[in-house]
């Protein structure tokens, strides 16, 4: 995790000098061409007697300015932010209307982060989320189908169990099932799968089971298991494809614009770009082939969460969980309606 | 004084015009900052400002490099939306103190115990997590009547 947006007011920017390098070299060239001889030398001279007077008042009335705006606007809290902000781009997601909709992610390169959003968009569900809102309102019980790795050891997930079970059940499920997933404290539940375990045969059995129990599926589908990836495009309701602000993301993320146009799978797909920096840079080729997309910025405190597998998507002070909710209500609004506390 | 260094010292002053009026990062990123600052969707304009500290003085003199930048019209404007932009924010941050996040994230954080975070839950009229999936209960079916089986017999077929 880059902190390079730790230390945001250091360091020269070039720009600005250039500017100011620019206007004094203009006046210095009018001032030049007033005192020595020329044919518009009257003119100048004309223009510096008659700009005298309104420049001084000006000036001193911006200095004026400046000091009573920091006199005037004084704030004495702490800093709500003390890193740079990246400029992003409002999300523009699909919006996701089916009852119990599946969500896949789906990365453009290692470590681009979609177990920690597959993970934290779940928690958020869980934690935030509201359906049957006539009734009184509940919450949402989402299934996060995690690929092994970091994230699921620090959370005590294996993938054994599951896969020994579909080993053993390839054609149906039962309800036994329900005993591998577990729980997490925000009501998200959280099954871990590896390579291979489900296939597209599996998720097509799966995914009716799972409609029945859970109100949001999201599936963090491995890379390798083209089987899985090719069902998991034609049965999901939104298709997120996670990448980094690399060319490494842009080179694969063209592959994945073209099958998404060649599939007409265009209108529910989207790039989840991750982790861009305060520069806002993000390759034009990483999301020129997507109508929908999303940015997050970096943000170090992701890193301490996924460490200890905390969901960062609940802590208000995290900027890139400011980016998800905003995010997750743009494709997920039944669920994350603004809801007045004490309502009931 | 000469008139060559008078001439100097006007030109000089509509310089300092210029470069005390105009922007001088990203003119065309200054829309949408302000539009984002306006609905609180970021603190500050640029990076943020240095916090608070000293006299009037010492506080001009933190700011001067933001003055030079942006020029005093645009930081005073990004001044007035930086202010509006954090009283939204204290508005959220009040807000998410009081929703289930931060209930739910002090006891994953060990802050408090199960038991405390469904009272604040409850204290705060907000429904709490769903319980584990649980497989649907069913109710054990009755076996079919006998009568029905009398009923349905295959009629014996005449050899």
């Amino acid at each position: 995790m880059s902190t390079a947006s730790s230390s945001p007011r250091s360091g020269i920017r070039v720009g600005p000098i250039l500017v100011t390098a620019a206007i004094m070299v203009v006046c210095l060239s009018v001032w030049a061409a007033a005192v020595v001889a020329n044919p518009i030398r009257d003119q100048l001279q004309g223009i510096l007697n008659f700009a005298r007077l309104p420049a001084v008042v000006l000036t001193a009335l911006m200095v004026g300015l400046a000091v009573a705006a920091v006199a005037l606007l004084r704030s004495d809290g702490a800093e709500p932010e003390a890193r740079v902000e990246p400029l992003l781009p409002r999300p523009v997601l699909p919006a996701s209307r089916r009852r119990q909709p599946l969500i896949s992610f789906h990365r453009l390169e290692p470590s681009a982060g979609s177990s920690t959003l597959c993970f934290n968009l779940g928690a958020l569900l869980a934690a935030e989320g509201i359906v049957d809102e006539r009734s009184g309102g509940r919450r949402p019980r989402p299934i996060c189908l995690l690929e092994a790795g970091d994230l699921s050891d620090r959370l005590d997930l294996y993938p054994e169990p599951l896969t020994d079970y579909l080993a053993r059940n390839p054609v149906s499920v039962g309800d036994e099932l329900l005993g591998f997933a577990k729980r997490h404290p925000t009501g998200l539940e959280l099954l871990c799968i590896s390579e291979g375990a489900i296939n597209g045969q599996r998720l097509r059995v799966l995914l009716p089971f799972l409609r029945k129990h859970y109100d949001v599926i999201l599936l963090d589908c491995p890379s390798g298991d083209r089987w899985l990836t090719e069902v998991a495009l034609d049965l999901s309701e939104l298709v997120l494809v996670v990448g980094l602000p690399s060319s490494r993301s842009a080179a694969a993320a063209a592959a994945w614009a073209e099958e998404a146009w060649r599939r007409g799978l265009e209108g529910r797909s989207a790039v989840v770009v991750n982790r861009v920096g305060p520069d806002g840079h993000v390759p034009d080729a990483l999301v020129a082939g997507f109508l929908h997309q999303a940015e997050l910025p970096d943000d170090p405190s992701v890193g301490a969460a996924d460490s200890h597998a905390l969901p960062w998507s609940l802590a208000f002070t995290s900027l890139a969980a400011r980016h998800l909710r905003e995010a997750a209500r743009e494709t997920l609004g039944d669920f994350l309606r603004t809801r007045a506390p004490n309502a009931a | 004084m000469p008139p060559e260094v008078m001439r100097l010292l006007e030109a000089l002053a509509i310089a300092a015009v210029f470069i005390l009026i105009l922007p001088k990062r990203s003119w065309r990123s200054l829309g949408p900052r302000f539009r984002d600052l306006m609905t609180g969707r970021r603190t500050s304009l640029f990076e943020p400002p240095r916090p608070p500290q000293g006299g009037l003085p010492r506080q001009l003199q933190v700011e001067l490099r933001r003055i030079f930048e942006l020029g005093v019209p645009v930081f005073v404007a990004a001044r007035i939306a930086e202010r509006r932009a954090r009283v939204t924010h204290e508005v959220e941050e009040a807000a998410w103190r009081r929703s289930s996040s931060a209930v739910l994230l002090d006891l994953l954080q060990r802050r408090v115990d199960e038991a405390e975070a469904r009272r604040r839950l409850e204290a705060l009229g907000l429904p709490p997590p769903q319980a584990k999936a649980e497989p649907a209960a069913r109710a054990p079916r009755s076996a079919m009547p006998l009568e029905w089986f009398v009923r349905h017999e295959p009629a014996p077929v005449a050899a």
